[in-house]
């Protein structure tokens, strides 16, 4: 390779792996090595916030691989999270069971409601699913309030701190730990899901489904599998959330939430699972930010200008990038990719 | 029995603003094709509006009414040429998520002008006793029926007889053969924005001579989404006969049910429970065209 | 327009990053009150208040040393108050996040400032002895017992005190009929639990059943109060904000229910639905409108607490007044952290201080604190009493103004295995 300028792929293998060079590799393990070691030297309050934000990746993979590549827009996510995060929950409060099982367990009923919900849209698409999805999000949440025996209803229900063998994870390091290897191995997994022929089919689902269908593709079982595998995302990430809190209210899955997770994808990029996690990342630093911008804006102006900074900020954004920069973060970042790679014999666009 | 013909009755008039709501929301639907998540945040708007202008101003309620209009076109312009003429064209996924976003900045907006606080006016709305036979017809929703009435009339024989409202029509119909027949499409959107920011606005006044004006106000947008469902998309006397049905069976069925269930509140998830089963069995609704692609 | 664009990328860029960087060394000797707040959201209106109030009485004692005008002890001379607060937006993601800053900047207090972050946040609270002061209550303090303390009574204490109050007014010799009016929303159910229909029996009443109004009526509540009329109920007792009970008491006007109306009924609701607010929008129209565990009106200066918060106002926000009640609140939460504080520092130097002192030694101690009447009894915490009042004040809106009709001690109606 050493004679070659650039990257060039001398295999098929090679040409199809998603870390090609050196640099690539090299890149990987700083990064982990960088991640991994973060509670070292990162205080109580990063750890809480990249929790948070590994917690939001997985979250916005799962509508990444539902909405960014199968095209079924999905206004419901946080009803979905809920549901995983309820049902092992109920499986680690009520049941005993321990909390490598009951997380596996919620992803799987948070799948299953995916199924359930994504019914519809074997029928309709567009506004129309949208509709349906919101309407999950709130059919959900009433349902659990409703089964207030198994669920403590909106009292919320105590769960024990999880544990996996011996080990409690208990310190905010631990459970660190947890999130940050379950989102690298989302990660992995949302990149090669959607390489896989089933990835192909979403995308050709979303591209146009008419044509889709008479390629040979079956609508009604990619759809269906998009669902389950974007809930089964969304019931993970519910899961490690609960669990966190060491406890299940329906407040930590509001409808707004669902909306940010769309917000997140459209300002990272759909489609791309860089996109998702940069999206994510982003949107929760801008929370961030706001949060130590209020206080100062409060004192210079009023607290009402603190409080609608954190909502007209966002909705600002939404706005911003999608008359912009529709294409997101990700497409962004390519572009500054290639001008970088062409430097100096880049042209402004 | 008297217990189920009150409930139909408070229902019906509840109804009718429901279908008040949902036809600014229509009317958006038929011109531009855009899905307008915001229109619950019109009615909240329209809600501290009515308390700055009956109140902090102690205009009069025709006077309150006027400003309150006159608020709205300058909003429903604004919000047309800066946030979704940019967007024409663009997948149905960015329009809606933009009138979402757009759905935040109006109730930020509130929080910065308003305080996000509780502003309640009563007794500053006219008071109307009805009474038939053991019934008692709630009076704000008696003024409800009758502005909806009025409102949605004068909205009819707009889109009837007056020019642009033919255009809007028209341009429902078919966008290309009105462009080539020269009416300007960007007029149409804009008027369509402004119809829907104005019957918002009038719908938030009267409902906040009910409970006050306040954030939950907003509320309101996601029932008129099922109230739209179950119209049909497209059609302007489906959401007025598919609000009614849809306050009387909401009223209905909380005041039966609520008492047997032990986490209540059925009265908020009842529209998206009609609207799941409408959009598996009916998805074009009531009276909406059959043009929906089923594949 | 592309040097522009990459030029507000990378400051949106470079902001987001700022943020998240530690703060600088701080000052000595000094502590730190506050919390966080919900300024966005249903409560962000009492948010607001709140912290208004708990930065003039922070300014306050800062200034004078002293902890109130009816109170003699002094906070320590050397010792700098900071009032520190963060916006959660009623997110509980946000509230952790804030939770661990302002701990990490060392902290010793904290605050609640609704259901959702109470739920969130108190397990953790606990485990790391951070004692905070409560603006939500609700019955999943009390299992197990926590380190957040209100200092309004759980709902279902403040409907027996309504139920103690009308039966002890209760003139005829017939059993009186009572039927929940309630929010049908998880606030207003929570007290539909089969202990306080218990009370209700044993007192004497008898109980008819439920009727709910949503949170936010979109039409007044007719068929409701007319199945309450049917029925032939006495007293209607529920939990709901004031957008809920306006509108219905509006309504049980007009169909000429009330306790002078035709048909003599009273309604009476838990602490969120305040008679002060409620007689200041409804006025005349609100008679006989009962409200338990609620704040007083801010221009009823006979008070010492309402006279103190007009006092700290006139000082240190001419032109700016906060005219909400919960300022009150915030007035009582600052006493509240300062006072946990000050105990503690009586038997904990301050370089030795730690969390676990300031809730032990700070909180569990607050014996007597007067408030200057502000909260219905001087308040008392202890180890498993997370309820700082012991008795609730009942208010009735008698032509247009709130009036104090009684007192009765606290129920303890929600017990929990």
């Amino acid at each position: 390779m050493g004679s070659h300028f650039g990257a060039v792929q001398e295999s098929y293998a090679q040409d199809l792996a998603i870390f090609r060079t050196k640099l690539h590799w090299g890149a990987l393990f700083a990064f982990l090595l960088f991640l991994f070691t973060c509670p070292l030297f990162f205080s109580d309050r990063m750890l809480t916030i990249m929790t948070m934000i590994g917690i939001a990746v997985i979250s916005v993979h799962g509508l990444n691989i539902l909405t960014g590549y199968c095209g079924q827009i999905s206004i419901g996510h946080a009803g979905f999270m809920a549901v995983g995060g309820y049902a092992s929950a109920i499986l680690c409060a009520k049941l005993g069971f321990p909390f490598w099982i009951a997380l596996p367990c919620g992803a799987l009923t948070a799948g299953i409601a995916g199924l359930i919900f994504g019914l519809p849209s074997l029928k309709i698409k567009g506004f129309y699913l949208i509709m349906a999805t919101i309407a999950a999000q709130f059919i959900i949440i009433w349902t659990i309030i409703q089964l207030r025996s198994i669920t403590g209803g909106p009292d919320g229900l105590s769960v024990p701190k999880p544990a996996i063998g011996s080990i409690v994870l208990s310190s905010k390091a631990n459970y660190f730990y947890l999130v940050m290897a379950f989102t690298c191995l989302a990660t992995l997994l949302a990149k090669n899901i959607v390489r896989t022929r089933t990835g192909r089919a979403f995308i050709a689902i979303r591209d146009n489904d008419l044509a889709a269908e008479v390629m040979g593709i079956s609508l009604w079982s990619y759809k269906l599998q998009a669902f389950f595998i974007g809930c089964v995302y969304a019931g993970v990430a519910g899961s490690l959330l609960i669990h966190y809190y060491s406890f299940a209210s329906i407040d930590q899955f509001p409808f707004m939430d669902s909306v940010w997770y769309l917000g997140m994808l459209i300002v990272g990029g759909m489609g791309s699972t860089t996109g998702a996690i940069m999206g994510a990342v982003a949107l929760r630093l801008l929370d961030e930010l706001i949060t130590m911008v209020g206080p100062i804006l409060s004192a210079a102006v009023a607290p009402q200008a603190a409080a609608s900074l954190a909502l007209i900020s966002h909705g600002l954004i939404i706005i911003i990038f999608l008359i912009f920069e529709p294409r997101g973060l990700h497409h962004r970042w390519e572009m500054i990719k290639a001008y970088f790679r062409l430097w100096p014999f880049s042209h402004e666009e | 029995m008297t217990f189920f013909l009150q409930l139909v009755v408070t229902g019906f008039a509840l109804g009718m603003i429901y279908a008040l709501i949902a036809l600014g929301f229509v009317i958006i639907l038929k011109c531009s094709e855009a899905f307008n998540i915001a229109q619950g945040h019109f009615v909240l708007i329209g809600g501290y509006l009515g308390y700055t202008f009956l109140v902090t101003f102690g205009l009069p309620i025709w006077g309150t009414l006027l400003m309150a209009i006159l608020t709205a076109i300058i909003m429903g312009l604004l919000i047309e040429r800066l946030i979704l003429r940019p967007l024409v064209g663009q997948p149905v996924l960015a329009v809606i998520m933009v009138t979402i976003a757009l759905a935040t900045v109006l109730g930020g907006l509130a929080t910065l002008i308003w305080g996000a606080e509780y502003k309640a006016y009563h007794g500053l709305l006219p008071t109307i006793n009805l009474q038939i036979g053991s019934i008692s017809v709630p009076s704000e929703s008696l003024i409800g029926l009758i502005v909806s009435i009025v409102t949605v009339a004068i909205l009819m024989l707009f889109l009837r007889y007056t020019k642009i409202g033919l255009a809007m029509r028209a341009t429902a119909e078919d966008l290309q053969v009105v462009q080539s027949v020269g009416i300007k499409a960007t007029t149409v959107y804009a008027v369509s924005w402004v119809i829907a920011s104005i019957v918002g606005v009038i719908g938030g006044i009267l409902l906040g001579g009910v409970s006050g004006a306040n954030m939950e106000l907003a509320e309101i947008g996601l029932k008129a989404f099922a109230v739209v469902l179950l119209g049909g998309v497209n059609s302007i006397g489906g959401a007025i006969v598919a609000g009614i049905i849809l306050g009387m069976l909401e009223n209905v069925a909380a005041g039966y049910l609520d008492p047997l269930l032990p986490g209540g509140g059925l009265a908020k998830v009842f529209p998206f429970i009609v609207m799941i089963i409408v959009l598996i069995f009916r998805p074009y609704g009531l009276f909406g065209l059959v043009r929906i692609e089923r594949i | 327009m592309a040097k522009i664009r990459w030029l507000v990328v990378s400051v949106i860029m470079i902001l987001m990053t700022l943020s998240v960087l530690p703060d600088g060394a701080e000052a000595q000797k000094k502590l730190y009150v506050g919390g966080t707040q919900s300024l966005t959201g249903p409560f962000a209106e009492d948010s607001a208040a709140v912290l208004a109030a708990i930065e003039d009485y922070v300014k306050y004692v800062n200034e004078t040393k002293n902890l109130g005008p009816w109170r003699k002890e002094k906070f320590p001379a050397d010792i700098t108050l900071e009032v520190l607060w963060r916006d959660d937006e009623l997110k509980p993601a946000k509230a952790l996040s804030i939770y661990e800053e302002l701990k990490a900047k060392g902290m010793m207090v904290a605050r609640i400032s609704g259901s959702p972050i109470a739920l969130a946040l108190k397990d953790k609270m606990w485990e790391d002895r951070m004692g905070a002061t409560s603006m939500a209550t609700g019955p999943y303090y009390l299992s197990p017992p926590q380190s957040c303390f209100t200092y309004y009574p759980i709902y279902t204490d403040s409907l027996a005190a309504i139920a103690d109050w009308f039966k002890a007014n209760w003139k005829e010799t017939r059993k009186p009929k009572v039927a929940y009016l309630t929010a049908d929303n998880a606030m207003g159910r929570s007290i539909e639990i089969p202990e306080m229909k218990a009370y209700l029996e044993k007192v004497g009443y008898e109980f008819v059943g439920t009727q709910y109004v949503p949170l936010v009526p979109t039409s007044p509540p007719t068929t409701q109060l007319t199945w309450l009329k049917e029925k032939g109920v006495d007293l209607a007792v529920g939990v709901m904000i004031n957008p809920g009970a306006q509108p219905t008491v509006k309504e049980m006007v007009r169909l000429g229910m009330g306790p002078y109306q035709p048909y003599k009924m009273t309604f009476g609701t838990g602490a969120p639905g305040h008679a002060a607010v409620f007689a200041e929008a409804m006025g005349e129209l609100g008679d006989g409108y009962v409200c338990a565990g609620s704040f007083r009106p801010m221009d009823d200066l006979a008070i010492p607490g309402i006279k103190f918060c007009r006092d700290l106002q006139d000082k240190y926000r001419p032109g700016k007044r906060v005219t909400h009640i919960m300022y009150q609140a915030g007035i009582l939460e600052g006493m509240i952290q300062v006072e946990a504080l000050r105990l503690a520092m009586n038997e904990v130097p301050f370089e030795k201080l730690t969390r676990r002192d300031v809730l032990e030694k700070g909180f569990f101690k607050i014996k007597n604190l007067e408030t200057g009447k502000i909260s219905s009894t001087p308040l008392t915490y202890g180890e498993g009493d997370i309820e700082g009042v012991d008795q609730i004040r009942i208010d009735q809106v008698q032509k247009g103004k709130v009036v104090e009709v009684g007192l009765t001690p606290l129920r303890h109606i929600f017990t929990r295995k």
